[in-house]
């Protein structure tokens, strides 16, 4: 019997390995075709536009796409098929099919269908899933350096610096998404209030630390039902840039802007300022009852829960546009807090084809088209005209009489997500610029870029005690954060005593290195 | 009592007859249960090969024969600092405690369930007490919350009204220990009884009869009778959780304490410790590299404890 | 068993009255929530007695979950189907392994049991059930991976065979020359039958509540969901929207009672087995006394 379990136990390997070198085997034929559409790229090159006559020849490319909110009739295949439709009359010589992924699985979907050569994906975005170098590092998506000749204007869309974020060691992986790449603080808070404690002159203006503190000592005297305060970990409100990863085990201060020294944050005065300032905060009332509820903001102003919040915008009028949009309900005050700066982390998004990809030529084809054809991009994006959207006269999209978020059938709401959004139109905001604003933050003098704007930090070297690092800041810094911990002194020290222990100083001496080789020392 | 000894008699009197003579006579049987045997071997055991990636760098491009080797690099992580002492105790002592109370718990509803007659009360009982089973953690954890958050009910409900103090669970960490104990109690005690429950059922109504003509009470129908009856099972089902010593459910560690950082240092076992450093990586190598540790470490103890077992009671050893 | 305790009978009623109230009170709580507005229990706390009701919750999930009617179908057949062959594979493999004389008894048992320690991981798997067996996009994505066989319950099941089917009666059949699958529907299935309603039930309730197999082999089939499928990725949805900033740029999200819909969908997904249950546990043990004699 033993024998016969024995054979049956080779068997079952044999065929798990005829399993996974099937996929050798695929591998070997990707290849095949890579050097075949290669082959037929060098044709193209002598002989102009030469795709097969026949569409239904054409390879298809999986493209993700953004599910809709509500669980309601999708329109996808009428979508897929206008783009299609478009994609033979401009005779691109691809054809596209669109996977929609809901956001809430989206990441482990995602992972699955990057592992399968032969129901895979060939073209997603980065944002909420991973970040470049993890991609890069898991071999998920392959090097979009051979395309730069073909597709110069590609990498010409946004400033140069903003390339960088989707590179590693120089080489390109991923297309950023279009945004303003830059961002301020803004508080924002009910207007009513304002008026109340008498401070309306404030509105629009940039308030300084100890206005922003009168503000909300004012309000807070006025309304102590109400919190003032939903998040405190803003990095451009404690003014430093974290390059882009939340941990802030070395930051850079000021924003990043002209610093070329990598600052042990948890060590420095600043955040033991910042610390003492929260728990004052904390302790004055100012915060939501329970800091581990993260409620949305917006949602929490409707349930009388806060009067004020945090959050970000590239202009007054962007920030006054998501105020209407989100809280129709209520009369809103902005109050600017900081400047427009530009980091790793308002870098939000990238688009890259995947290394189970069987025709990279024509994803790369793909990808171009969604960052530079507003006609093929705006499908994606918002729809088909006259069913999912319409365009008012000044440009701006709205859903059609009678057609909401759950029975219009498409997302049309998340152009944010997709490669380029300034290519398509407002949708649903009374902002006519807002992309044309968008677009003029980055010629924008008084836009301020972080000197760390493009260097991404490998923690290869040091992973274990990153990793170490990781853990022990998921214990204290949200703790700090809230101003939860009676005795700030004794939870800084006993808080830097472990990083040490978990070897900070090697992570830090590690990314200065980084940072100089990055600033070309 | 007569019949164990009678049973221990009988298996010790029956002689085996030739490996030959029991294969023919078993082999329908094998043919019968062939289709369960293959589809362990595609279920279970042909993933398996992919163990090999917790000592490889898995590439996605290259797949799971493609990736390089790595040797044990997958695995340092878990050792690097103080969290390897914490996570493997709290690990190991909150397994041995749910196993202990948790059988315990489980039996003694069991038999509860045993004394009521009617049927349909029965039922109501039994459907009831699995509810909780039956609903993920993650939703739990919001009924936990309903109850431990500072607008919850223990705070708005009990502790206000009486004068006391309101406390802060979610940073308050002494409470966390049994508050889990509890929490684990809670959501498995109806599933497992329930096994316990029919293992009793099958019993042989004979032998209680008898002991109630020798005049018997309930407590020595319990301890003499249902308890030495159970004991294969529970034997079964401790040794089935001693393989997931080193293992947890990621539920109730993760969802249950809303991740709270100031919990952490009873609330880290090796699952939220490897969640929550891999989490935005997709490392699929090294996540694992820590479940095959866990199995591994597991393994161990399964084979030790069998092997004690066997050695006492050959009949319960599980193989 | 046989009683005489009339006092400890009494005891088990009020202790399990108890256990009941344990097990059920937070669901109260919660479904209260549910239909409280959800403003007011943050600034006024959780409660037991219903104030400021609203149903928006319900509503909720009944507009944006259009295909529900046809989820619960697609439950309801996967769990059917799976449960009968779950059924079939546990006790053919159990009643195997409980046959003390077996050759290769503890390899076998071994065999099963290592199943439940060491997992080849969601990756590995994936790829094995999609690629080599093609099951992704279809029903049977839903039916084999990982459910069709649990070894936990094969364990159950041979244990219940050896201890609680009398080793006399056996052999008497042997006597009488009945084969050894005869002795499995004459015998060991009818003497079974409360382990056999039991693992049933596992089985079932594991097709019943289970999402995973949606997850990882329907990423394009949104016709062939099943409710915990759907109802899941609504609050994975839900959950992302919360935990991600960002994400609120996406209008109107301010308007989901978070917290009600989750409590509302516990109640969808719940109910239908509580209405069930006691039903399930009568008819299955009759249907296998039938299944035993006819055998």
């Amino acid at each position: 019997m033993k024998k016969i379990l024995a054979l049956l136990l080779a068997a079952a390997l044999v065929l798990s390995l005829a399993a996974c070198s099937g996929k050798t085997a695929k591998d070997d034929s990707k290849e095949k075709d890579t050097s075949s559409s290669s082959a037929s790229e060098t044709e193209k090159e002598e002989g102009g536009e030469d795709v097969s006559s026949d569409p239904s020849t054409w390879p298809v490319i999986k493209v993700e796409a953004t599910g809709n909110f509500a669980e309601g009739e999708s329109k996808e295949e009428d979508i897929e098929k206008a783009m299609n439709d478009y994609l033979v009359s401009i005779n691109a010589g691809a054809q596209v099919d669109l996977i929609t992924l809901a956001f809430g699985d989206r990441a482990t979907q995602l992972t699955l269908l990057l592992t399968d050569p032969d129901n895979g994906i060939d073209l997603y975005g980065w944002r909420f899933y991973s970040t470049v170098t993890n991609l890069v590092k898991n071999k998920q998506c392959i090097s979009l350096e051979p395309y730069r000749e073909q597709y110069p204007d590609l990498w010409e869309l946004y400033p140069e610096d903003v390339y960088k974020v989707c590179q590693v060691n120089g080489e390109q992986y991923s297309i950023p998404g279009g945004d303003s790449f830059g961002n301020f603080q803004v508080y924002t808070m009910r207007k009513d209030i304002v008026d109340e404690i008498g401070l309306s002159d404030w509105i629009g203006t940039k308030l300084t630390e100890e206005q922003f503190e009168e503000l909300l000592t004012k309000a807070e005297e006025a309304h102590p039902e109400l919190g003032w305060f939903t998040q405190t970990n803003n990095v451009n409100y404690i003014g430093i840039d974290s390059l882009g990863f939340d941990e802030w085990i070395g930051v850079l201060e000021n924003n990043g802007i002209g610093e070329e020294t990598i600052t042990d944050w948890y060590a420095s005065d600043e955040w033991k300022q910042y610390c003492y300032r929260m728990k004052d905060f904390a302790d004055k009332g100012f915060f939501v009852d329970d800091p581990l509820n993260q409620q949305l903001t917006a949602a929490s102003v409707n349930q009388q829960l806060i009067g004020g919040y945090l959050f970000e915008g590239y202009s007054v009028d962007y920030c006054q546009s998501l105020m209407l949009a989100q809280l129709p309900d209520w009369d809103m005050a902005i109050f600017q807090l900081g400047d427009f700066v530009g980091k790793n982390s308002t870098v939000y998004t990238g688009w890259q084809i995947s290394s189970v990809c069987k025709y990279p030529d024509e994803a790369m084809k793909i990808l171009y088209l969604l960052n530079t054809d507003p006609t093929f991009a705006r499908y994606l994006m918002l729809g088909i005209e006259g069913e999912q959207y319409v365009v008012d006269e000044e440009g701006r999209a709205w859903y059609p009489e009678g057609v909401d978020q759950t029975t219009s059938g498409w997302n049309s709401g998340a152009a944010w997500w997709y490669p380029n959004q300034t290519i398509s139109l407002p949708f649903e905001s009374p902002l006519a610029n807002y992309y044309t604003d968008m677009i003029a933050c980055w010629t924008d003098p008084n836009s301020q870029y972080s000197s760390g704007l493009g260097f991404i930090f490998d923690t290869t070297p040091v992973y274990d005690e990153y990793q170490a690092c990781t853990a022990t800041v998921n214990e204290y810094k949200n703790a700090l954060l809230f101003g939860q911990i009676d005795d700030v002194d004794e939870a800084l020290q006993s808080f830097n005593a472990e990083l040490d222990a978990n070897g900070r100083q090697a992570i830090l001496a590690e990314m200065q290195k980084q940072y100089d080789e990055f600033l070309g020392k | 009592m007569v019949f164990v000894m009678k049973r221990a008699a009988a298996s010790n009197a029956y002689r085996k007859p030739s490996v030959k003579r029991r294969l023919r006579k078993y082999w329908p049987l094998y043919l019968l249960a062939l289709p369960s045997i293959a589809y362990l071997i595609i279920n279970n055991y042909m993933p398996m090969v992919g163990l090999i990636l917790a000592f490889k760098d898995y590439s996605f491009a290259d797949g799971i024969f493609g990736s390089p080797w790595k040797g044990f690099g997958n695995f340092t992580y878990l050792f690097s600092s103080k969290w390897a002492a914490i996570m493997f105790r709290n690990t190991v002592l909150y397994n041995v405690v749910f196993i202990v109370l948790g059988t315990l718990f489980a039996i003694f509803v069991a038999i509860l369930l045993g004394e009521i007659k009617h049927i349909k009360v029965r039922n109501f009982f039994q459907a009831m007490i699995l509810i909780p089973h039956l609903v993920s953690m993650v939703l739990v954890a919001y009924l936990v919350f309903a109850f431990l958050a500072t607008n919850g009910f223990i705070n708005k409900g009990i502790l206000e009204p009486t004068g006391a103090k309101a406390i802060k669970f979610y940073t308050a960490k002494q409470y966390w220990p049994f508050i889990l104990v509890l929490v684990h109690l809670w959501k498995g005690f109806g599933f497992q009884s329930v096994v316990y429950f029919a293992t009793i059922l099958g019993f042989d109504k004979t032998y209680y009869e008898a002991a109630v003509v020798d005049g018997a009470g309930t407590w020595q129908q319990i301890t003499k009778i249902t308890l030495p009856l159970l004991k294969p099972t529970i034997i079964i089902l401790t040794i089935m959780a001693i393989g997931r010593m080193f293992s947890s459910d990621f539920g109730l560690f993760y969802q249950i304490p809303m991740n709270s950082g100031q919990l952490y240092a009873v609330t880290t076992t090796i699952d939220t410790f490897t969640y929550r450093t891999l989490m935005e990586e997709h490392d699929v190598s090294r996540a694992l590299a820590a479940g095959f540790l866990q199995s591994v470490l597991g393994f161990i103890l399964v084979l030790g404890t069998n092997l004690v077992v066997r050695k006492i009671e050959p009949e319960n050893a599980l193989f | 068993m046989a009683g005489n305790g009339k006092g400890f009978r009494i005891f088990s009623n009020i202790v399990l009255a108890i256990l009941t109230i344990f097990a059920v009170a937070p669901f109260v709580l919660m479904f209260v929530s549910s239909i409280t507005e959800e403003g007011t229990i943050m600034r006024e706390g959780y409660s037991f007695i219903p104030r400021d009701v609203d149903f928006s919750a319900y509503k909720y999930l009944l507009t944006g979950a259009k295909g529900i009617v046809k989820a619960y179908g697609m439950t309801i057949l996967v769990t059917v189907i799976g449960t009968i062959a779950n059924m079939a594979l546990t006790m053919a493999l159990g009643y195997l392994l409980s046959k003390q004389d077996l050759p290769g008894r503890n390899f076998l048992s071994f065999f099963v049991f290592f199943t439940m320690l060491f997992s080849g991981g969601m990756v590995p798997s994936y790829i094995i059930w999609s690629r080599v067996f093609k099951v992704s996009e279809t029903f049977f994505g839903l039916l084999l991976p990982n459910l069709l066989m649990s070894p936990f319950n094969v364990i159950l099941m041979r244990t219940y065979f050896t201890t609680n089917v009398p080793k006399e009666i056996l052999e008497a059949a042997e006597m009488d020359s009945c084969s050894q699958v005869g002795m499995l529907f004459r015998i060991c299935i009818p003497l079974s039958k409360p382990m056999i309603a039991t693992i049933a039930l596992f089985s079932a309730l594991a097709y019943w509540n289970d999402w995973v197999n949606g997850m990882y082999y329907l990423i394009r089939r949104n016709d062939l969901s099943t409710i915990q499928y759907v109802l899941n990725k609504m609050q994975n949805q839900i959950d992302f929207f919360r935990q991600t900033a960002e994400a609120s740029k996406i209008a109107k999200t301010t308007d989901i009672p978070s917290l009600g819909v989750r409590m509302a969908i516990a109640v969808v997904s719940i109910l239908p087995i509580l209405m069930v249950y006691p039903f399930f546990q009568r008819q299955f043990v009759r249907g296998i006394v039938v299944g035993g004699v006819k055998g």
